[in-house]
C-alpha cells in the first residue's frame, strides 16, 4: 500500500477516525489499533514477511529484557550480541548474501581460483533495513543503560512497526518514540493541521517532482551513451531532485501521518540542497540515519576525540557503511567513498561545523558567497548521485566522463517529446525551491500555518491538491523501499 | 476539542470539494481543449448524431485515414446515404470495435480496415489506458451486453468514480498539446509525428524530416491465424448480422518495395479468414504495385487514395 495510492487514502481516514472517535479513551486500545493497522499495512506488501517482522520484534523485546535483568556483564554481552548477530544475519542473508557471494567468486577468479557459492533467488523484505535498525538501537540503548526495557509488548511492537515509518523510516530511537507511545494523547489542532500540510507537501514532492522527473531521468540514464554532455548533466540534476522529492516526500508524509496520531517523529530532511558545505549537507539529508551511524558507530569508534588519523579512518568507515546500507552494490560503496572524500578537506581544516545555522546575510557579498557555496555543494552532491543511480561503477564513470566533454556546452537534446515534460518539471522544481527557500529556517515547509487564518489554509490546501491532481506523474514506487 | 473537529472537518470538506471538482469537470475540459485522442469525441458525435439511413462507416488506422477518400466514393456511387471515414492514427480493429455497439441499425455497411499485421500474433482485445481514458472522458460508456461479454479493457470494469480519478493523467495531455505549438523546430519524434510531419493527403511531396516506414513483411511469410482476432471478427459479424448491418473487412494496398513476395500469403490469409468467419473481405493488398502511390513506405498519397477509393466504390456498388 503506497502512501500515494487510493487505498491509502481510504485506509488512513478509517484508522484516524477509529483512533480518535472510537477508542480515544483507552490508550491500550489505541495502541492495539495502531499495531493491527501497521501489520495490515505491512501485509499489503507481502504478508509472508510479516512473520519476519514479528520474529524480529519478539527477538529484540526479549533480548532487551534479558540484557536489563542480567546481572553479569558476560550475560549482558551475550544477549546483546545475540540480538545484533541475528538482526544483522537476517539483513545479511536477504540483502547482502548475493553481493558477497558474487564479489568473493570474482576475487578468487582474479587470482586464478574458481569458486561458485551460488546465489539466492529471494526478494528483499520491504523495510528490513529500517526496522532492523530500530531494534538494534533499542537493545544497544538498554545495554548502554540509556533506557529501561519496555515490558508492554504491544507498546514495543508499535515502536518497531508503526506504519508511517515502517517501510522507509525515519529511523526512530526508543528514547524518542517509546515514551510517546506509552503516553496518553489528545487530538491537537495545531499538530494535526501541521501534519495535514506536511502530508500534502510530501505528496507534491513525490507525485509532481519525483514521478515526473523519473520519466526524464530513466530515459537519460538508459540512453546515456548517445546523449550530449549537457543532456547528461541535466539528467544528473534531475535525478538529484527526483531522489530528494521521492525520499524527503516520503518522510514528510510519514511525519505528517504520525502527527495525526499525536506522535512526533524525528526530522529526516531539513532543506539539504541549501547546504553550504558537504558537512552541512549530511546534517540535513536523511538525518535519522546519519545520527544513527554517528551515535552507534562513529562515537563508539572514538568519534572526533581521537587523533586526526583515527578521525579520518572513522569518517571513511561511516561513509562506506552508509553507502553499503543503501544497497548491495559497489556503486553505493563508491558513492559513500566519494562523499567521504568531499568531507575530508573540511575535517582536515576543522571547518566541518562551520555552517550550523542559516545566517541572516545582510551584505550583497555575503549573499553571493552563500549562493556560490550552495551551488558548489549541490554540484558535488549531484555528481555523487550519478553513482547512486547507475547500475554499475563503469556506467557511472562513463556517465560522468560524458558530462565533462565539450558537448556539455551544447543545448541538451532529449528523447522525442520530452522537452515539454522538461518544461513542466523545471517549472515545478522552481516552485519547490521558492517555497522551501521561504521556509528554510523552519523545521519544515508550512510550519505555523495552523496559526494562520482559515482562509489561508483553505487557499493553500486547494492549490496543492490542484497541482498534485493535474500535474502528478504516473505512479512510481518510492526509491528507498528497495533499501 | 469541538472547535478542533469543526476546523479539521472544514479542511477535509475543502479538500474533498477541490478533488471532486477536478475529477468531474474533466469531460467539459476534454470537450473544450485539444488532446492526444480528441478524435474519440468526433467519432462518438458522428455515431450518435448521424441517423440517416444507408450510411457507410469506415474504421481503420492512419493508412485508411489517408488511403480512402469518402468524397470520391460518394461521387462515384449511387448511395443516398453518407459515407463517414472514421479512421484515425493507430486505431486498431479492437479500438474501432468499442464503437460497434453505438452504430445505428439504419447503417448500411461497416467497413473495417485490417492490416495483415493484425493477424501477426495472438493479441487480447485490449486498448491502452490513455485511449480508454479518452473514450471515457468523451462520454463513451461501454455496452457490456454487446459482442464483448467480459472481454474488454480493464479500465471499463472500474467504477466511474475510480475512472474519473485515474483520468487525471489526461490533464497533462492538454498541456502537452498546447505547448507543442511552440516547438515547431523540434526534430521528428513520436509526438511531433501527429501534428507536424504526418502525411498530408493533398500533397505529393514528403517532408524531408519524415522517415521512411518499413512494413516488415518478413514476419508474414507464413500465415498466422490467431484465435483471439478470429474470435473477435466472428463476434462482430454475429452482432452486425443481428442488427441488419453489413460487415466487411478491407485489406489496403501494401508497398511493393517491401512486400512483393508476400502478396500470395496475404491472399491466402484473406481467403482463410473469410471462409472461417463468413465475413466478406475486400483484398486490395496488391492493388498498387508501384511506390509512386505511396507518401512513405506505408501511407498512400493523393494519387493512391484516388485509385483505392475508385475501386472501393465499384466493389461496394
Amino acid at each position: 500500500m503506497l502512501f500515494n495510492s487510493l487505498s491509502f487514502a481510504v485506509f488512513l481516514p478509517i484508522v484516524f477516525l477509529i483512533y480518535w472517535f472510537v477508542v480515544q479513551r483507552d490508550l491500550k486500545l489505541q495502541n492495539l489499533l495502531l499495531l493491527v493497522a501497521s501489520y495490515f499495512f505491512y501485509a499489503c506488501w507481502d504478508w509472508r514477511f510479516l512473520f519476519l517482522l514479528v520474529f524480529s520484534t519478539l527477538l529484540d523485546y526479549f533480548t532487551g529484557i534479558k540484557i536489563y535483568e542480567a546481572t553479569e556483564s558476560k550475560r549482558r554481552k551475550f544477549w546483546l550480541w545475540l540480538s545484533i548477530s541475528v538482526n544483522l544475519g537476517f539483513l545479511g542473508i536477504f540483502k547482502y548474501y548475493n553481493f558477497f557471494a558474487e564479489s568473493f567468486s570474482n576475487a578468487l577468479s582474479f587470482i586464478g581460483l574458481q569458486a561458485n557459492l551460488g546465489s539466492l533467488n529471494i526478494i528483499l523484505p520491504v523495510g528490513i533495513s529500517f526496522y532492523t535498525f530500530h531494534g538494534l538501537s533499542y537493545v544497544i540503548d538498554i545495554y548502554k543503560k540509556r533506557i529501561l526495557p519496555e515490558y508492554n509488548f504491544n507498546n514495543y511492537s508499535v515502536f518497531v512497526s508503526f506504519f508511517p515509518l515502517l517501510v522507509a523510516g525515519p529511523i526512530e530511537r526508543a528514547t524518542h518514540l517509546l515514551p510517546q507511545i506509552s503516553a496518553k494523547k489528545e487530538l491537537n489542532y495545531n499538530r494535526s493541521i501541521d501534519g495535514v500540510f506536511q502530508i500534502l507537501w510530501g505528496l507534491f514532492k513525490k507525485i509532481v517532482i519525483a514521478d515526473n522527473a523519473a520519466l526524464l531521468v530513466n530515459d537519460i540514464f538508459t540512453n546515456s551513451s548517445n546523449l550530449s554532455g549537457s543532456a547528461l548533466l541535466l539528467g544528473a540534476v534531475l535525478f538529484a531532485f527526483q531522489i530528494y522529492g521521492d525520499f524527503s516526500g516520503y518522510s514528510d508524509i510519514a511525519i505528517g501521518v504520525a502527527k495525526l496520531f499525536g506522535i512526533e517523529l524525528l526530522t529526516n530532511f531539513r532543506f539539504p540542497y541549501f547546504s553550504r558545505d558537504i558537512a552541512e549537507f549530511w546534517r540535513r539529508w536523511h538525518i535519522s540515519l546519519t545520527t544513527w551511524f554517528r551515535d552507534y558507530i562513529y562515537i563508539p569508534l572514538g568519534g572526533s576525540k581521537v587523533s586526526l588519523l583515527v578521525k579520518i579512518r572513522n569518517t571513511f568507515i561511516i561513509f562506506i557503511i552508509s553507502g553499503f546500507w543503501h544497497g548491495a552494490n559497489w556503486t553505493f560503496i563508491v558513492w559513500g567513498l566519494l562523499n567521504a572524500f568531499y568531507f575530508l578537506p573540511l575535517l582536515l581544516t576543522n571547518k566541518n561545523r562551520n555552517n550550523l545555522v542559516f545566517g541572516d546575510q545582510n551584505s550583497v557579498f555575503e549573499k553571493i558567497r552563500e549562493l556560490v557555496s550552495i551551488l558548489l555543494t549541490f554540484t558535488l552532491t549531484t555528481l555523487a548521485w550519478v553513482f547512486f543511480r547507475a547500475k554499475t561503477v563503469e556506467e557511472a564513470v562513463n556517465y560522468i566522463s560524458g558530462i565533462f566533454s565539450a558537448s556539455v556546452f551544447s543545448f541538451p537534446k532529449l528523447m522525442g517529446g520530452q522537452n515539454i515534460t522538461l518544461i513542466l518539471v523545471s517549472f515545478m522544481i522552481t516552485l519547490l525551491i521558492a517555497v522551501e527557500w521561504k521556509y528554510r529556517k523552519s523545521e519544515f515547509v508550512f510550519k505555523g500555518i495552523s496559526n494562520s487564518g482559515i482562509s489561508n489554509q483553505v487557499f493553500t490546501i486547494a492549490n496543492i491538491i490542484t497541482l498534485i491532481f493535474i500535474f502528478g506523474g504516473s505512479q512510481q514506487n518510492f526509491i528507498y523501499f528497495q533499501f | 476539542m469541538k472547535t478542533t473537529i469543526i476546523r479539521i472537518g472544514l479542511l477535509i470538506i475543502v479538500s474533498a470539494v477541490t478533488l471532486l471538482t477536478l475529477m468531474y469537470v474533466q469531460p467539459f475540459i476534454y470537450a473544450s481543449f485539444q488532446s492526444e485522442f480528441g478524435r474519440h469525441k468526433v467519432i462518438n458525435d458522428v455515431l450518435l448524431k448521424s441517423k440517416k439511413i444507408n450510411n457507410i462507416i469506415i474504421f481503420g488506422d492512419s493508412r485508411a485515414m489517408f488511403g480512402i477518400d469518402a468524397r470520391i466514393i460518394k461521387k462515384n456511387s449511387s448511395f443516398d446515404g453518407e459515407i463517414y471515414n472514421l479512421s484515425s492514427v493507430a486505431q486498431s480493429p479492437y479500438e474501432a470495435g468499442y464503437f460497434y455497439s453505438k452504430i445505428s441499425k439504419t447503417t448500411r455497411t461497416v467497413i473495417q480496415c485490417v492490416s495483415p499485421a493484425f493477424f501477426s500474433r495472438n493479441m487480447k482485445n485490449n486498448i491502452p489506458d490513455e485511449k480508454a481514458i479518452s473514450l471515457f472522458l468523451s462520454g463513451y460508456r461501454i455496452d457490456k451486453k454487446n459482442i464483448y461479454g467480459n472481454n474488454y479493457c480493464e479500465f471499463f470494469k472500474n467504477s466511474d468514480f475510480k475512472n474519473y480519478f485515474e483520468s487525471r493523467s489526461y490533464y497533462k495531455s492538454y498541456f502537452n498539446t498546447f505547448m507543442r505549438k511552440f516547438f515547431d523546430n523540434e526534430k521528428f519524434n513520436e509526438h511531433a509525428f501527429y501534428s507536424h510531419y504526418f502525411p498530408n493527403p493533398v500533397t505529393l511531396n514528403k517532408h524531408p524530416q519524415y522517415p521512411f516506414f518499413k512494413y516488415d513483411c518478413g514476419k508474414y511469410k507464413t500465415i498466422n491465424y490467431p484465435e483471439s482476432q478470429v474470435e473477435f471478427i466472428k463476434k462482430s459479424k454475429k452482432y452486425f448480422k443481428s442488427i441488419g448491418v453489413n460487415y466487411v473487412l478491407l485489406i489496403l494496398p501494401i508497398n511493393p518495395d517491401e512486400c512483393n513476395e508476400s502478396y500470395d500469403t496475404f491472399d491466402k490469409l484473406a481467403v482463410k479468414i473469410s471462409d472461417s468467419t463468413d465475413v466478406k473481405i475486400i483484398n486490395l493488398a496488391g492493388l498498387l504495385r508501384d511506390n509512386r502511390f505511396f507518401y512513405d513506405g506505408l501511407h498512400c498519397n493523393k494519387k493512391g487514395a484516388e485509385i483505392i477509393s475508385q475501386v472501393l466504390s465499384d466493389k461496394l456498388e
